[in-house]
């Protein structure tokens, strides 16, 4: 039997075991240092329990030695993902669900007499519109003497940012970008305002800790601290109450509520609708919408109601934050909410560049729509109208993308400040330069506007069609 | 457990943190249940109005 196999990237720190992908499938090998606790997360009860209520991902169990490895114990395949995001992608919400999540897994883990081993936004994923912890491994036999193995982690990987954005009232997804491992607890604790000290638990969970961190060395035997059942639980308890507290108010920014301003403009938000409706629904084929620049997903929304996985991607947090509280009301489970900044996409992270890919490499769509979204782009940005055709043209096989002329009302409010807009900014221009790439298939204006439509094809190899 | 197989590292400190955090959350806990069960002496506890209150936002 052949065990070619890839190895996941970023599953290389638990001896327990990894992710690996054979045929395109992705499995999880427990190795043999990793069966003790996992036999004790399936025979506990802990397992069934926790995926009946849709906290933890389903696997079907394959006694099968797929990695020939000589640690093997056995292999689980579990349910795939199908878009994998980042915590510097999610809005604050997203990432208080994610450390919610974990919390309560933490909590309820101890009658199963288990505790969770770590505690990082990597562990959680959504997976068909729920957010789920997917690392089945995380589970270990619970210890009453021991303190939290993952306290340290939660409170770098969760804590940190929550608080950060919490009290600066900004979104800071950059700042975990730059700390994918945690912010440091002493860079925490220099940035929080001398008043979250006066605040109990952050002035334990971070300050004090922060303090310790640096003058305790080398860490104590945790066999000599005193440690019980009650004190986890009310430590736990605590994290969760001064997480559920924590807010980050919306503030107003340029395009929130672009969508309510724009209805004012005549006709113009319902015409668009409805050609984007009618577009898709001539399009079956078409199963996976990146839509770029949704603002607060009222295009998401339209593309989800055909069935089709939506990614729904835009720069400010505050839109990302409201559309995912909107599918989560509802909920709608086929829409993804992402932040994601165009001009500078994530980024490969990691070591070796691989553990977490970028999202040119993750963003494979049947359709990308660009909505209302050039003109940011190309004025807004100066990025040259070709380089956007070619890098939109490596996301998807066919483009929906809004044409705004720069003598739009909103064209204008981004050359407000500029002298002059880029003289390779109109429609002739930016027509030719995706036509470098695609094909049209069909163009209309937009009433009320002098905005356009355009669904495109890409070309493939030979210059025709694909 | 043998600690080596402890794949991400507590952290210098973070152990004695939890000790002395869970000490002060525990007397935060007591004071509080006294507190609810003074009220509960007086007042009706309010139904719960709504069991996803505690689910994720």
């Amino acid at each position: 039997m052949s065990t070619g196999y890839q190895l996941h990237p970023a599953s290389y720190r638990d001896p327990a075991g990894f992710i690996f992908r054979k045929h395109g499938t992705i499995y999880r090998q427990v190795n043999q240092s990793g069966a003790a606790d996992y036999q004790a997360l399936m025979d506990s009860g802990a397992y069934d329990s926790f995926t009946s209520k849709g906290w933890l991902v389903k696997h079907t169990g394959l006694n099968e030695k797929l990695t020939g490895t000589g640690e093997w114990y056995t292999t689980l395949r579990p349910e795939p993902v199908a878009i994998t995001s980042y915590p510097w992608e999610w809005s604050f919400g997203m990432l208080k669900d994610s450390a919610l999540l974990t919390l309560k897994l933490a909590t309820e883990s101890l009658q199963y007499g288990l505790s969770l081993k770590d505690a990082t936004p990597f562990n959680t994923q959504w997976l068909n519109g729920r957010l789920v912890f997917i690392d089945t491994l995380s589970f270990e036999k619970y210890d009453e003497q021991l303190p939290w193995v993952a306290y340290r982690q939660f409170c770098e990987t969760y804590l940190s940012p929550l608080l950060l954005m919490h009290y600066s009232k900004q979104p800071l997804q950059g700042i975990m970008a730059a700390y994918p491992d945690g912010i440091p607890l002493a860079i925490t604790a220099s940035l929080l305002p001398f008043r979250s000290r006066f605040r109990i638990p952050v002035a334990l969970h971070i300050h004090l800790h922060a303090r310790m961190s640096r003058t305790q060395s080398p860490a104590r035997d945790p066999g000599k601290q005193r440690f019980s059942r009650t004190r986890m639980t009310n430590l736990l308890g605590n994290l969760q109450s001064l997480v559920q507290n924590l807010r980050l108010e919306e503030r107003p920014t340029t395009w929130l509520d672009y969508y309510g301003e724009a209805g004012d403009r005549a006709g113009y938000l319902p015409a668009k609708k409805k050609l984007v409706e009618e577009w898709l629904s001539g399009l079956p084929d078409v199963k996976a919408i990146t839509d770029l620049g949704a603002n607060e997903g009222e295009f998401s929304l339209i593309a989800a109601a055909g069935d089709r996985q939506v990614l729904c991607t835009d720069m400010d947090p505050f839109c990302i934050n409201r559309i995912y509280s909107r599918i989560n009301a509802t909920p709608i489970l086929n829409i993804q909410p992402m932040v994601l900044d165009l001009s500078n996409p994530s980024p490969a992270a990691g070591f070796s560049n691989e553990e977490y890919p970028s999202f040119i490499t993750r963003a494979r769509a049947d359709l990308v729509m660009a909505l209302a979204l050039v003109h940011h782009l190309c004025l807004g940005r100066n990025i040259p109208p070709d380089r956007l055709a070619a890098f939109l043209a490596t996301m998807g096989k066919r483009l929906l993308v809004e044409y705004v002329p720069a003598d739009d009302p909103k064209s204008l409010q981004l050359l407000e400040h500029k002298k002059d807009s880029p003289a390779n900014y109109n429609r002739e221009s930016l027509l030719a330069a995706f036509l470098l790439y695609f094909d049209m298939e069909k163009q209309s204006p937009i009433t009320g506007s002098g905005r356009e439509l355009w669904l495109m094809v890409k070309k493939t190899a030979n210059g025709k069609p694909s | 457990m043998v600690n080596w197989l402890l794949y991400i590292d507590p952290g210098s400190g973070s152990y004695l943190v939890q000790v002395i955090a869970a000490v002060v959350i525990g007397i935060g806990v007591f004071f509080r249940n006294i507190r609810l069960y003074i009220r509960s002496l007086f007042f009706r506890p309010k139904k719960e109005k709504d069991e996803k209150k505690n689910e994720p936002s």
